[in-house]
């Protein structure tokens, strides 16, 4: 026998001193023990492993990780606003109109150097009627006899009134004309303005493949990143709160209702293709600005808010706020001698304070005197919201739907890629199923605004795209601590399976043990019957 | 390599290995004490140091003072004039004092009986409710009407009435205070605290009418005399040996020393120097009163239900008055308010040397347990002795094995592992006898009267000397006592009485260090034959058994029989003390045994 | 792997930093979080309380400013005075005051939370006022103080976020264009340890004390009872209070980090300036109110004769009104209602119907269980049987 087996005691007295061995294992008992480890691994392996495998590994849909990436960098879509103009030249032959769009079409190419911001010409019906809200066409051209040369644009409606002197008619066979040069040099004054914003923003995103960015003087940059600085993030909903400050008692009632109904919510029905506005309205008494002093420079006018006391931006909602303070004061404005400057201020994107000086006993403001504060503030909003300086009201409000456009479907694409980012270098979060759907919704979508990105289509697959990105990454359950040291991990499965793994072990052990020893022995026996 | 280990393990059984365990004891012995002795060196205690955070002792300015004086000497005043009232008259006083602070007040009846003695009290109690706390938790002030002398309390119940009236004009108690004025420091305490946790003998204790929240701490004020005071002395120990949180005394030593420029003693040691001898006898009383389990006084009866709690004693001729004691007692009520919960980040087990340095459970215990050790492994040696082969065996057993090579000395031959039956059922019998009989002292002692217990006591002592000699005659008649049966006895009373004070140890360390030391020579008792050694053993074993032990140390500290008696029946019926269980039912058993082995002739078998 | 190591990062980051070190920020914000409850734990509180009347004071309005707090300490039962948190044992300015607003109360302190409103992961209930509506234009100050260790910091005795946790919520910001620049300040134990992790861009951070090193308290109140402020807070606040009294300061950051000294703090307190473009010279020539107060570059208004403006309101009513004209024409015409086709529909939401707390299927219930029961009864039955 082996040498570490105990011999037992022997009891008393009387037998001789000779130790009585136990009997050896039966053959079917050592084949029984064989079968029960075997089948506990079996079980371990078979069910165990893939249980824990399934119940510890972390839900993550599938991502198109590749094509948002594209996205992202902007090659999944060359973003082009075709814009068709329309041109209405009722005096002249078809062929000469032809011809003349022809030319003009020509030349604008020649000088175009946004590739992506092209003006596309047609020539209208004859005696076609203007529509006004014509979706398809973003200005048409009125081509009139006249005198000279002339252009001017229609405040009411998207539409260029050009007279031409009839000499400068191309013929049919010529191959410039300036009637087409000055046409060309119109059209792109009109819609330079439009141009220069969306290249800069194109420019300045990551889309920046395949987009050249203008030479742009500095003048025209420092514009550009002023209205940057300046526009509000884009939401559909703008909350406006117009509020009356005073520092005394008095006034304390004013007609704020009339003269919103007079002179704001015009504006806002004409905006409202493109966001909607819910108004509040305030009166705070006794309230102290920050700043005392009679006259403001420029530094006091940044501090004249007195933000911890004044009760501005609530958080009512969803929508971001945009304030529009009257301020009752004799204070006056006072930056350098030679600038003469009005009462009021703008402060970027959050809204534009307005001083106004009232005789003391005033118990109320009137519709006249607001008169003044709400044009200031009209014209505000349509800055604060990014609408381009130059050009008719209509052209500007549709300049204004397609920057957005550009804005959202930039902001989209960002938003994808940095979701696609996240997970890949946070393998451990979860990433569940409604993600997966926002993304492919946010990508179908985004397809979509790509295919009609001048029309208000765009604007509005655009909107779709950028609410469904941003709600598939800022995703709820995407959070958890997910830095988790090893020593976390091991003291959290030792003691569980610790326990569980010993005798599965040992007994593994112990059998492949015995059956090397049996390999052993069977070699050994051959080789000694071979022997024999 | 192997030869080695086969070496190692033949070793196992050389028979020489079974020479060295009475060694082994001495040792343990040796060493247990040594170490004891050691600890009061700056290497092995350590200074205290606040560790609850929240505690923040001395951080407040206190305002106890000034006119308040004037209101404590009217209350004192008052207090006189009560002197010689009976209990009842008294608390009618208080509570119409109480009442006009504002504060609710209830009273509780108490009747205890002990060694034939009826204790009857009324106790009176108000509750200040804390005006924003939410009133689940309270702290306690306790002034006892005597004082733990005997003596009228009469600073500690007038200052206890002025603090009452100062608290409730400050409104930023988180806790509710209740201030407890029993009438005496044994067992007034007791009473109220068991019917506040509800686990009162109905029968003897009323419950009390008003409660309030959990209890988190506990403050008495001892404060007899008139005179202005050097020191503050802290009492801490409580029943069995259960001591407060030591943060609470380290919270009260700030205050008080830092704060307030009071000194502070434990112990009863005045004149403390930090010296080795000082630390050493600081230690030693403390290990004297917490090895007796006797509550020191109205707080020890707190600690049992884990309420920290300590009794302050103004003591020694100075200059600080009673203003300062308000004052300390306001600052750690400051402190005490500050808590979130009870005190659990400090020590429960350890040993003051002087205010500053203690030793904590992990330092010490081993002392003891070394101890109780030396019993275990004298009872295994002999439990393998006594399987062992006598001489006689192993010759019967050579003349068997005639081809085996032996030399002669079974000392030199390899061991042959041979057992021998061992008779357990006698052995069994007696130690279980010995441990049932122990009963009886018990049950006898706790329940006589007093005039009949000092008598009783030296009858028993007497027959405790004689019962051994009648033990072992009729054991003798009745069987034949082998050395295996004397060996078998004292392992198992040895092994009973080892495991128990190791136990005993952690719970109560200095009984189980002075027991184990006492029975000592328990260990090395031998039955033998020769009757020289027998009268030596027997002498020694007399000197050390628990009776003449008690009668020496009540000689020996000036206290008489009856009343040392008479403590232990009212550490008994009322304080739940277990000490005398220790002594009857653990010790005096194991004497008994080894009393008997000692007078008991060896037969052969 | 963290997103640092992609390739396209270079890219993307090169070309948004070219801008935003141009661009200047539009809006600040300040996190002031306090991690510790309990009542010695007040000056945790009275720290956060003064960084907030600080930025306060320099203008952030409320709802740029998130607070959490996690326990009361003006309304605790231990307070002398109720009603009122000091960070000073002068007792001159009452940092609770009567105009506060914490967003994060309670319990509401904990880890997930602030990584939450972090990396703005909220559910739509969450009100306004608790989440971080930052922009890629807006300065954010984040101050925390509490107990903390090796880069972690304790959250209400309860939980603890890692250094590399915090790391990577910047780096989501990061990601997401959600921060301009972030000014870091952190006040506990082993302060330095907690940023060493930050591997996000525009960020400058600041730590109390160093590895292995304690934070200390500056003084303690004797009437309150408990240490009332930390050392490091206190000496930011007195360099604030003697050199930035409103928005005209033209301090800058290194002129106060250059005021810390060893003498006065008693720990080492750390500077980092590694992930700001410049580095260290670009960092320290920030000013102070470009983290801690709320500059707002107006435009004002030339003087002009509002004639424009007028004009631009008639043109309204009048565009207006012929579009009305137009669509009442057209809806004639097509006899279909017209909806101007660029306002988008909602996608239809659908509202759950509110779930019956009582089930009607309780008989259907009993039913099936009791069928099985029956049917394991008779499986044994049928064993026995055929058994025996």
């Amino acid at each position: 026998m082996a040498s570490g087996e105990s011999e037992p005691l022997q009891a008393p007295s009387d037998s001789a001193p000779a130790p009585t061995l136990p009997p050896p294992e039966k053959r079917s008992a050592v084949k029984q023990r064989s079968y029960v480890v075997l089948s506990f691994w079996l079980v371990v392996l078979l069910l165990g492993v893939p249980f824990w495998w399934k119940t510890t590994a972390i839900y993550r849909a599938d991502l198109p990780l590749d094509s948002m990436l594209k996205w992202a960098d902007g090659k999944a879509c060359r973003p082009v606003f075709p814009l068709q103009i329309s041109i209405q030249a009722d005096s002249l032959q078809d062929q000469e109109a032809q011809n003349l769009i022809r030319l003009t079409q020509h030349a604008l190419d020649d000088l175009n150097d946004f590739s992506g911001h092209h003006l596309r010409l047609e020539l209208a019906p004859r005696n076609a009627p203007i529509r006004r809200d014509d979706f398809q066409t973003a200005l048409t051209i009125r081509l009139k006899p006249g005198t000279s040369s002339s252009a001017s644009l229609n405040q009411e409606s998207a539409v260029l009134d050009i007279t031409y002197p009839p000499n400068h008619v191309p013929s049919l066979t010529s191959s410039s004309s300036p009637l087409a040069s000055y046409i060309t040099n119109e059209l792109r004054a009109t819609f330079a303005e439009e141009q220069s914003i969306i290249s800069y923003l194109l420019s300045t995103s990551s889309m920046s493949t395949g987009v050249r960015p203008q030479g742009l003087s500095a003048e025209a940059a420092e514009a550009l990143s002023k209205r940057t600085t300046r526009s509000l993030r884009y939401a559909p909903t703008y909350h406006l709160t117009f509020s009356l400050f005073t520092d005394r008692g008095l006034p304390n009632t004013w007609d704020i209702e009339a003269a919103l109904d007079e002179y704001i919510r015009p504006m806002l029905e004409v905006l409202r293709p493109i966001h909607n506005f819910t108004i509040d309205t305030q009166v705070q008494l006794y309230a102290v600005p920050g700043v005392q002093s009679q006259v403001l420079n420029k530094e006091h006018l940044s501090s004249f808010i007195n933000a911890a006391e004044w009760p501005l931006s609530p958080s009512i909602g969803k929508a971001p706020t945009v304030n529009f303070v009257i301020y009752i004061g004799n204070q006056t404005v006072g930056l350098d001698a030679e600038t003469e400057t009005s009462q009021s201020w703008m402060i970027p994107q959050w809204g534009t304070v307005y001083l106004l000086s009232q005789p003391d006993t005033e118990s109320h403001v009137s519709t006249a005197t607001l008169k003044q504060p709400m044009l200031t503030f009209g014209g505000h909003l349509l800055s604060l919201l990014g609408t381009p300086q130059s050009g008719s009201l209509p052209l500007r409000l549709s300049t204004l739907g397609r920057i957005r456009s550009t804005d959202l479907l930039l902001r989209a694409s960002s938003t994808l890629g940095s979701l696609a980012r996240l997970s890949l270098a946070l393998p451990s979060i979860s990433i569940p199923r409604n993600v997966a759907d926002g993304v492919s919704k946010t990508m179908h979508h985004l397809e979509l605004a790509c295919a009609d990105l001048g029309g208000p289509e765009g604007l509005k697959h655009a909107r779709i795209a950028e609410e469904e990105a941003e709600r598939a990454f800022f995703e709820k359950s995407m959070v958890g601590q997910l830095y988790f040291p090893d020593e976390h991990k091991i003291a959290v499965y030792l003691p569980l399976l610790g326990p569980i793994f010993v005798p599965l072990i040992m007994g593994l052990i112990n059998e492949t043990k015995r059956i090397i020893k049996e390999l052993k022995q069977k070699a050994l026996d051959a080789k000694n019957k071979k022997k024999q | 390599m192997p030869r080695l280990l086969s070496t190692a393990l033949s070793l196992r059984r050389d028979p020489r290995l079974l020479r060295i365990p009475p060694y082994v004891s001495a040792f343990c012995i040796a060493i247990g004490v040594v170490w004891l002795l050691l600890l009061p060196l700056d290497d092995y205690s350590r200074r205290t140091y606040v560790s609850e955070n929240a505690l923040l002792p001395g951080q407040v300015h206190t305002y106890f003072g000034g006119s308040e004086q004037h209101i404590f000497r009217a209350f004192r005043h008052e207090v006189d004039l009560l002197a010689d009232k009976n209990n009842y008259e008294v608390n009618d006083k208080l509570e119409s004092i109480l009442t006009g602070f504002g504060v609710k007040v209830g009273r509780q009846n108490y009747t205890y009986h002990s060694a034939g003695q009826k204790y009857t009290g009324e106790n009176v109690y108000g509750i200040l409710q804390a005006p924003r706390g939410d009133a689940t938790e309270a702290i306690v002030l306790v002034a006892a009407w005597k004082s733990i002398d005997e003596q009228l309390n009469r600073n500690g119940i007038a200052l206890v009435l002025t603090l009452a009236r100062y608290f409730k004009r400050w409104s930023l108690w988180s806790k509710d205070i209740i201030l407890l004025l029993p009438p005496d420091s044994t067992t007034g305490t007791q009473a109220w605290v068991d019917a506040y946790h509800d686990a009162h003998d109905s029968k003897h204790v009323s419950p009390l009418p008003l409660k309030s929240g959990a209890l988190q701490g506990a403050i008495a004020i001892d404060y007899p005399h008139e005179q202005r005071y050097h020191e503050l002395h802290i009492i801490y120990d409580g029943t069995n040996g259960q001591l407060p949180n030591l943060d609470l005394i380290n919270s009260i030593v700030n205050i008080a020393g830092g704060q307030m420029g009071i000194e502070t003693t434990v112990q009863q040691m005045t004149g403390h120097t930090d010296s080795y001898q000082d630390r050493l006898q600081t230690m030693l009383r403390g290990m004297l009163y917490q090895g007796l389990g006797y509550p020191t006084g109205p707080h020890s009866s707190f600690i049992p239900y884990h309420v920290d709690a300590i009794t302050l004693q103004p003591t020694g001729e100075g200059w600080h008055d009673e203003m300062a004691m308000g004052r300390v007692v306001e600052g750690s009520f400051r402190s005490l308010n500050n808590l979130l919960e009870h005190l659990h980040q400090s020590f429960f087990f350890y040993l003051l040397m002087q205010k500053n340095r203690f030793v904590s459970i992990g330092t010490y215990l081993p002392s003891a347990m070394l101890l109780a050790a030396n019993f275990t492994i004298m009872a295994i040696f002999l439990w393998v002795k006594s399987g062992q082969p006598t001489v006689k065996d192993v010759d019967s057993a050579k003349e068997k094995n005639d081809g085996m090579e032996h030399k002669g000395d079974a000392a030199q031959a390899s061991w042959n592992p041979l057992a021998v039956e061992r008779n357990l059922l006698s052995p069994l019998t007696f130690v279980a006898i010995c441990h049932s009989i122990s009963a009886i002292p018990l049950f006898v002692f706790n329940h006589l009267g007093l005039n009949t217990l000092p008598l009783a006591f030296l009858i028993f002592s007497v027959a405790s000397t004689v019962l051994p000699a009648i033990f072992s005659f009729a054991a003798a008649s009745l069987q034949k006592s082998t050395l295996q049966y004397f060996q078998l006895t004292k392992s198992f009373s040895l092994l009973i009485l080892g495991v128990s004070l190791a136990t005993l140890s952690t719970l109560n360390f200095s009984l189980a260090f002075l027991v184990g030391l006492l029975a000592s020579p328990l260990t090395f008792i031998r039955p033998t034959n020769s009757v020289a050694t027998r009268g030596i053993f027997a002498m020694l074993l007399i000197i050390t058994s628990p009776p003449i032990v008690i009668l020496t140390t009540a000689w020996t500290s000036g206290v008489t029989l009856t009343e040392v008696l008479k403590a232990a029946s009212l550490g008994w019926n009322v304080w739940g003390m277990y000490t005398p269980i220790v002594i009857w039912c653990m010790w005096w058993p194991a004497w008994l045994v080894g009393m008997t082995n000692t007078l008991s002739p060896i037969s052969k078998a | 792997m963290k997103l640092s190591s992609l390739p396209l990062r270079a890219i993307v980051a090169s070309v948004l930093l070219a801008t935003a070190a141009v661009a200047e920020h539009t809006s600040n914000w300040a996190v002031l979080v306090c991690t510790s409850r309990f009542w010695f734990n007040y000056r945790h509180l009275a720290n956060v309380l003064s960084m907030y009347r600080t930025v306060k004071r320099l203008g952030i309005p409320d709802s740029q400013i998130i607070l959490m707090l996690p326990d009361d300490m003006a309304c605790n039962p231990r307070n002398a005075f109720p009603g009122t948190v000091y960070s000073n044992s002068d007792r001159a300015v009452d940092l609770y005051g009567d105009n506060i607003e914490v967003d994060y109360r309670g319990y509401e302190v904990t880890v997930e939370n602030f990584i939450r409103l972090l990396t703005d992961r909220v559910g739509d209930e969450t009100p306004r006022s608790k989440r971080l509506l930052t922009d890629d234009r807006s300065n954010i100050f984040v101050y925390m103080t509490g107990h903390g260790g090796n880069e972690f910091l304790k959250f209400q005795d309860a939980e603890e976020i890692g250094a590399f946790d915090l790391a990577d919520a910047f780096e989501q910001m990061w990601e997401k264009k959600r921060y301009h620049e972030i000014l870091f300040m952190i006040d506990t134990c082993q302060a330095n340890t907690m940023y060493s992790r930050l591997y996000s861009p525009n960020i400058i951070a600041t730590g109390s004390s160093e590895l292995d090193e304690s934070s200390y308290s500056h003084h303690a109140d004797n009437d309150v009872g408990v240490a009332v402020i930390d050392r490091y807070t206190y000496y930011n606040l007195e360099f604030l209070e003697a050199h930035v009294q409103d928005l005209s300061s033209k301090k800058t950051i290194g002129e106060l980090f250059d005021s810390y000294e060893f003498d006065k703090i008693h720990s080492t307190a750390g500077v980092h300036y590694d992930l700001f473009p410049g580095g260290e010279q670009a960092a320290r020539s920030r000013l102070i109110t470009d983290f801690f107060g709320n500059i707002q570059n107006v435009e004002v208004d030339r003087a002009k004769d509002l004639a424009l403006e007028e004009e631009l309101v008639q043109l309204s009513k009048t565009i207006a009104m012929l579009r009305k004209r137009e669509a009442e024409e057209d809806a004639a015409y097509n006899n279909v209602s017209s909806i101007p086709a660029s306002v988008p529909t909602a996608p239809p939401r659908k509202i759950q119907g509110a779930k019956a707390l009582t089930e009607d299927d309780w008989w259907t219930k009993k039913v099936i269980g009791a069928t099985a029961l029956a049917g394991c009864a008779l499986l044994w039955g049928v064993g026995s049987f055929l058994e025996a």
